[in-house]
């Protein structure tokens, strides 16, 4: 079991903060929001009661989190109505710029999926597990994932 | 573009260390306020002063009005500027439309007289919204007080000894000696400043620092309607930058926010310069939102009128259209319904109650709530409480009986987040519902946030002088009737809609970002509880009495036998929607009452979205209600279609729409199911894909086409009927052909009325094209099309229908019906793959595919290969086809046919070589088991090597991909990472 504390609280944004604000970053675009996400999710860590059965477990529970408060940032008419600063994705290249621009049209459980899987390394069970839903569904996220953002990148005229 | 570039693009966004700093400040803050039991959090505190203003406000707006006006109506604003006024003014102008007799604000935690605002101040500006947005200033604030005088009185500090506590706090010497001498008027001044003055429908509002900042508030209508300019947005923006560029107050986000005013502030010119506000604000803020949102759909039919028909006056509604003209109004029916989710103590709840009571009878002599009522509501007694207090105030408030209407208004979120001021303090509960943040109200510490907050209500009431306290404060939490995460409502709440007349339903209009599900959820909620089915009619026949108008009563009467299959409705949370047969009733019932009201058009695409999903996994899960559901829908709108025949309805649904969804994979899946102008039925669209078991409802068919319906009996005998699609021919007699499967032939038997017990309709086959079908010379299983006598055969060994001529067609016999897949493959020729699904005993559900293969010329399409495809994994079948292409080093093109298999994770595919020089699709040796994996790439630029089946080429980066026969994997080895193919499995 982890007992929450500052420490852990450090580790943990040592250890998943750069994860977490990807998972921002996916859904809402911009660097300053997802910040404002991640520390919303460590605060939301922080104030959380229980316990937790290991790091993965905490891990685990960030992303949703994070995930649910990106949506939330994202429902908010505030956001919907206010003008987006013309802030560019941190990419290194234009062609990952690219990337980015096109996976941040996907539908959010795409881009979760297909970051978490591809970039994370996780398992669509495990993506499962975080979600709440079935290893199936997950499956199928990554596979209308891939389709949508193949199908867009030839859009875009890349190869891909 | 490859997948290097998808996992490096991430590479450049971390975590700074400011952040980590921002983050670490705020927990040691935070910490730091929680060992000692006087601190406060902020969060409480600003909720504490947000219930003190509301409720003292309130309180006072209650009195007064309630001196004004015989029926009370109560207002309660959430998350939008802050009330204001002792007149009934309020910021947010729908809810002032409303003249409500008493205003709560929820969300501000500051709330202003009217003439008591001073001018905006920089430094106050400044502190005030670093105190606010970042706890900074705040948590230099003495104890967690709300402000340096509630401290100093707590504290009961001499004159001497605040002045010293003061010091270097950035008050200057008059408000030092304000707060040292507790000189109340002087510093409910300093302390309720620092707004901007924003003249609003011609009263006065003010709007806080604080609420600039805030999520909620930063919203350039709100700004815009506040009559703030682009001046002050480009002064407040360069006031930011300054602050931000302070040495000891620098922070990054302050800047962005600068940004974000300077960007407002621009928009603000651009709106100033094109748009009259006085008469043409309405309508261009709403098609605005419109345009943000993407879709006009999306605010089907809504127009202002109907928006808030029933709920205001003529002269109301003017003044909403002329101001906001926004959807954003929430009615709840009564008080009952925002109080109940208080949670607080019985004793409060009498008080509140107790008091609202008094405060009705002085102004119209008769009571509120009646003792009996109020002991029940709060009493211990849950089955007294339901049963005996909520039905009766649910019919009061039906009857209009309780004084008006609780509005909340001005909530900037459609969901219950508009509440979250009292929630904010909040746990999350990981182990519900998978995609929402849930808030435990049985958590330690909502019980530390309301103890927070009743103290909070006594310090802002030595403050302001107040001496009327109420005991209690309503949250208007009924919102939570919204909530599109909720899959079922609690009983109270069915209690209370079972009495809810419909007709207020025009009043519950939901708009948002998940407007149209909202607005689904809601009805699909009425109609869950008043149709159950051993009460259905009853209930139905009592709601429809309750409709006043002729034109609704009507209409909802016609809708009866839909309703009747109805049993309950959810959405989700994402903007997608749910797929089940209820949700697809809602979906039904929402676009006849988009089109009810829209006064003849009717915007479909939203929903049309959740059909498409809808059958898109409706094959997977083949249930009868559906069925049964058309059937009597269909027999419905047949026997109404003449009633039906004054509405025009303009479908705009444009093709390829919902591709832009995302819904679907091909530009042809447009399901429309409206009711024409010509008498009642009926102009459909539709592809010819996805109709299993949706017969006569969905189905794509113009007047006169030839169509096949499909019937099955339990020993697997094939009826066909062949009949003439026409409304008012619906479901006709059609003549009738038994598939001989063992001799491989069609046998005219009579026509339908013919057809022995025990089948069950099991797909259809449509869409001919021009034309009709008429049985082929003497041959029972071939037809030909009279407009361009293109023959149609039966292919018994594929059970397909092939045309032997350019004809596009491509249903299947038996149930084959969904086109899972449309897939280029090289060469002009189109892979589709067609499903039959049926429920195994094992829970999932086992599915017969073929795979056709098509050339596609202009629209047109001919099937000249197909195979049947079945794959099966161990203990389960695949929840998913799929299917790729590759070329083979011989000119042939290979098509893997993958199944997707849950249980396993994995993937199980069977490939097929395609000869586009003989136009055969022949099975391929090269079939396997390749484990959660998947091959990505180009079509044509995989090639078989060295003439081995095992071994493919990659010629975009010559990485090699061998098929490891042993645990059938595939391997690949890359020279680069160059690489276009890649894989993702365990394998790997």
């Amino acid at each position: 079991m982890v007992v929450l504390d500052n420490c852990v609280l450090s580790e943990c944004f040592d250890l998943y903060a750069d994860m977490l604000l990807r998972i921002a970053f996916n859904y809402v675009g911009n660097q300053a929001d997802a910040e404002d996400i991640v520390q919303d999710a460590f605060m939301q860590l922080y104030i959380y009661k229980e316990t937790f059965e290991d790091r993965t477990h905490i891990k685990h529970w960030l992303i949703r989190v994070t995930s649910n408060l990106s949506k939330n940032m994202l429902r908010s008419v505030h956001r919907k109505r206010t003008v987006p600063l013309d802030e560019q994705w941190p990419a290194q290249t234009p062609a990952q710029t690219n990337v980015l621009e096109l996976i941040k049209k996907l539908d959010w459980k795409y881009r979760d999926a297909l970051y978490l899987h591809y970039y994370e390394g996780y398992k669509a069970a495990e993506i499962a597990e975080i979600y709440g839903t079935t290893a199936n569904t997950v499956t199928t996220w990554l596979k209308r994932g891939r389709d949508k953002l193949k199908l867009s990148i030839e859009e875009e005229g890349y190869e891909y | 573009m490859n997948i290097n570039d998808f996992k490096n693009a991430y590479e450049g966004i971390h975590a700074t260390p400011e952040l980590k700093k921002r983050l670490m400040d705020k927990a040691a803050a935070d910490s730091e306020a929680k060992k000692s039991p006087k601190k406060i959090r902020f969060l409480g505190a600003a909720c504490g002063a947000a219930a003190a203003a509301v409720f003292i406000l309130g309180g006072a707006f209650l009195i007064r009005w309630l001196n004004m006006k015989a029926q009370p109506s109560i207002v309660v604003t959430a998350g939008s500027m802050p009330v204001l006024t002792d007149t009934p003014v309020i910021a947010s102008t729908t809810a002032a439309a409303a003249q409500p007799d008493v205003v709560f604000q929820l969300a501000s935690d500051r709330s202003y007289p009217v003439d008591e605002m001073p001018e905006i101040d920089d430094k106050y500006y400044a502190e005030y919204s670093f105190r606010n947005v970042y706890d900074e200033r705040f948590a230099d604030a003495p104890d967690g007080a709300e402000n340096w005088y509630e401290w100093v009185v707590t504290n009961k500090l001499s004159v001497d000894e605040a002045r010293e506590a003061l010091a270097g706090k950035g008050f200057d010497e008059s408000e030092t000696d304000a707060i040292a001498t507790r000189n109340k008027e002087l510093c409910e001044k300093i302390f309720a400043d620092y707004g901007y003055k924003c003249s609003l429908n011609g009263s006065t509002a003010y709007m806080t620092v604080w609420d600039l900042y805030s999520y909620d508030i930063m919203d350039f209508y709100t700004l815009y309607a506040g009559g703030i300019t682009s001046e002050d947005m480009y002064g407040a923006s360069q006031r930011m930058l300054d602050i931000a560029g302070a040495e000891d107050v620098c922070n990054i986000a302050m800047k962005r926010k600068a940004l974000l005013y300077e960007s407002y502030a621009k928009k603000m010119d651009a709106f100033q310069n094109g748009i009259n506000i006085e008469s043409d604000w309405a309508l261009q803020y709403f098609d605005e939102r419109v345009t943000q949102f993407g879709s006009k759909y999306e605010y089907a039919g809504v127009t202002i009128d109907n928006l808030f028909a029933g709920l205001f006056t003529e002269e109301q509604l003017r003044t909403i259209s002329e101001t906001v003209g926004s959807a954003d109004v929430y009615v709840i029916p009564n008080y009952w319904a925002a109080i109940v989710r208080m949670e607080i103590s019985a004793g409060e709840a009498r008080n509140a109650l107790e008091k609202m009571s008094e405060m009705y009878r002085e102004k119209t002599s008769e009571e509120l709530f009646t003792e009996q009522e109020i002991g029940l509501i709060t009493g211990e007694s849950e089955y007294l409480y339901t049963e005996h207090f909520l039905a009766p105030c649910a019919e009061l408030s039906c009857d209009n009986l309780l004084g008006g209407k609780l509005i909340v208004c001005g909530a900037s979120i459609v969901t219950s987040g508009a509440y979250d001021w009292l929630l904010d303090y909040r746990d999350i509960d990981i182990e519900s519902a998978a995609q929402e943040i849930c808030y435990n109200l049985e958590a330690d510490g909502y019980d530390e946030l309301l103890g927070d907050f009743r103290r909070q209500l006594d310090i802002y009431k030595d403050i302001c002088d107040i001496t009327e306290q109420l005991g209690a404060y309503i949250k208007a939490n009924d919102i939570s009737l919204l909530e599109d995460s909720k899959p079922e409502l609690d009983g109270e709440t069915r209690q209370l809609l079972r009495k809810m007349d419909l007709q207020q339903l025009n009043g519950y209009t939901i708009n948002g970002e998940d407007f149209y599900e909202m607005k689904l959820n809601y009805l699909a909620y009425v109609l869950a509880y008043a149709f159950q089915p051993e009460q259905a009619e009853t209930i139905f026949d009592e709601v429809c009495e309750k409709l006043t108008d002729a034109a609704q009563k009507n209409w909802l009467i016609k809708k009866k036998y839909l309703y009747l299959n109805y049993c309950g409705a959810y959405g989700s949370d994402d903007g997608s929607v749910m797929y089940n047969d209820e949700y697809l009733s809602a979906l039904l019932y929402a676009t006849n009452y988009e089109y009810r009201i829209s006064g003849g058009t009717v915007y479909l695409e939203p929903y049309f979205s959740g059909i498409i999903e809808y059958l898109n996994s409706w094959h997977i899960r083949n249930t009868a209600p559906m069925e049964k559901l058309s059937e009597s829908v269909m027999q419905t709108l047949y026997e109404d279609k003449d009633s039906l025949s004054d509405y025009t309805i303009t479908v705009e649904a444009p093709v390829g729409a919902i591709t832009q969804e995302g819904y679907y994979n091909t530009t042809e899946n447009i399901y429309l199911c409206v009711y024409g102008s010509d008498g009642g039925l009926i102009s459909r669209a539709g592809s010819q894909n996805g109709m299993s078991g949706l017969d006569g409802f969905l189905i794509y068919a113009a007047p006169d086409e030839k169509y096949f319906d499909v019937y099955t009996s339990p020993n697997g005998e094939i009826i066909i009927i062949l009949r003439t699609f026409y409304p008012e021919r619906y479901r006709k007699e059609g003549e009738a052909f038994l598939f001989d499967e063992a001799a491989g032939e069609l046998k005219r038997f009579g026509t339908s009325q013919d057809m022995p017990e025990g089948y069950n309709y099991s797909g259809g086959i449509f869409d001919y094209g021009d034309g009709g079908l008429e049985p082929y010379s003497d041959s029972e299983a071939a037809y030909i099309n009279t407009e361009d006598g293109v023959v149609i055969a039966f292919d018994f060994d594929s059970m397909l229908i092939k045309s032997f001529q350019g004809l596009h067609l491509r249903s299947l016999v038996r149930g084959f019906s969904d086109s899972d897949i449309g897939y280029r493959v090289d060469g002009g020729y189109t892979a589709e793959l067609y499903s039959y699904a049926v429920e195994g005993q094992d829970g999932y559900y086992s599915a017969e595919r073929a795979l056709q293969l098509c050339i596609t010329d202009a629209g047109r399409e001919d099937v000249f290969a197909a195979e049947r495809v079945t794959i099966e994994g161990e203990g389960s079948a695949a929840s998913q086809y799929f299917i790729e292409t590759m070329r083979l080093s011989d000119g042939t093109q290979l098509i893997a046919v993958y199944g997707i298999f849950p249980e396993e994770e994995s993937m199980l595919a069977e490939l097929f070589r395609f000869d586009s020089s003989n136009l055969t699709l022949d099975k391929f040796t090269g079939e396997g088991y390749y484990g959660y994996s998947e091959i990505a790439y180009a079509p044509g630029c995989l090639t078989l090597k060295d003439g081995t089946d095992n071994v493919f080429l990659n010629s975009a980066d010559q990485s090699e991909i061998t098929l490891n026969s042993e645990d059938h994997t595939f391997i690949i080895s890359r020279e680069d990472s160059g690489t276009n193919a890649y894989l993702s499995s365990d394998a790997q």
